[in-house]
């Protein structure tokens, strides 16, 4: 990944969190390529296992390049994001409003990251998927290039993928 | 002025979130109305005098163009002013719907700010 791509993903990844969230979010120095097989882990090296478990919401892209924009998170973390979105004061996010959260953060993150990414370039999205999951990698063997970037979010780990279809 | 508002989001957060930022950028509601796709609003222009929709694009069933295209079958839609509120910044986009009664359009994640001032200038052009 080239390090103005890397900076493009963290400038729209710090604007998405702080206008959305109002949290502060770290770019991490452990991104990858992906390429090479990504073990599924329950949890990456150095993060602390979530009793709740990881989400992860996606959305694909098709234009000049197609593929798809993945982002995965401790649970626990999603319910606050979800909580902030809204402005609850004390109450939780329900779990329909935090799957809410997720679809809506990958639509926004997607739609911020393509222009960046391609200025000229006209893509379409489709609507997001999301998944909870044990783990928190994302495998995508079927796509040969692409980039994985690891945030700190107070305290919370955030991944991003973007895998391009070959 | 007190608008009739339509705000069009598959994401029923999303619409609240909205709702919220519209009332915190100050602009005076008389009526607020939901939709969760294009087909939804249809049916709510259909009861309802709506002088303002805020739209999301990337929805199901019928989607934010698909519901502007319905809208110029109808004569009594057609200058209904519409606000794309998009996850895109598509100048593109926002050029093929200028004929259809987009006004302007505004990406996610937006300042209430943004939407007043957005709005005002459309009253201002509306006056002149």
């Amino acid at each position: 990944m080239s390090e103005e791509m890397r900076q493009s993903l963290v400038s729209v990844m710090s604007k998405v969190f702080a206008t959305m969230f109002f949290l502060d979010i770290e770019p991490q120095e452990t991104g990858k390529t992906p390429g090479s097989p990504v073990a599924l882990l329950p949890h990456p090296p150095g993060v602390e296992a979530q009793s709740d478990g990881f989400m992860r919401s996606s959305i694909r892209f098709a234009g000049p390049r197609s593929g798809t924009i993945s982002l995965t998170f401790p649970t626990a973390l999603a319910k606050v994001m979800a909580k902030n979105f809204l402005g609850l004061e004390e109450e939780e996010a329900s779990e329909s409003q935090t799957c809410d959260m997720a679809g809506e953060l990958a639509n926004i993150i997607s739609g911020n990251l393509l222009p960046a990414l391609d200025q000229k370039g006209s893509y379409s999205l489709s609507l997001p998927r999301i998944e909870p999951s044990a783990h928190a990698e994302v495998n995508h063997h079927g796509s040969r290039c692409g980039c994985a970037i690891d945030f700190d979010v107070e305290g919370h780990w955030v991944q991003l993928n973007i895998f391009f279809d070959e | 002025m007190a608008y009739h508002l339509l705000i069009v989001d598959d994401s029923p957060m999303m619409r609240k979130v909205i709702r919220k930022t519209v009332t915190l950028s100050g602009v005076e509601l008389d009526e607020c109305w939901e939709a969760g796709d294009g087909r939804e609003a249809l049916e709510i222009l259909r009861c309802h005098p709506i002088d303002l929709i805020l739209t999301d694009i990337n929805m199901p069933r019928l989607n934010g163009f698909e519901m502007l295209k319905e809208m110029q079958k109808e004569e009594r839609w057609r200058k209904i002013p519409v606000v794309l509120i998009t996850s895109q910044d598509n100048q593109e986009h926002f050029r093929e719907t200028a004929a259809w009664g987009v006004k302007g359009y505004l990406q996610k994640p937006f300042h209430p700010e943004t939407l007043r001032d957005l709005l005002s200038r459309m009253e201002e052009e509306n006056r002149v």
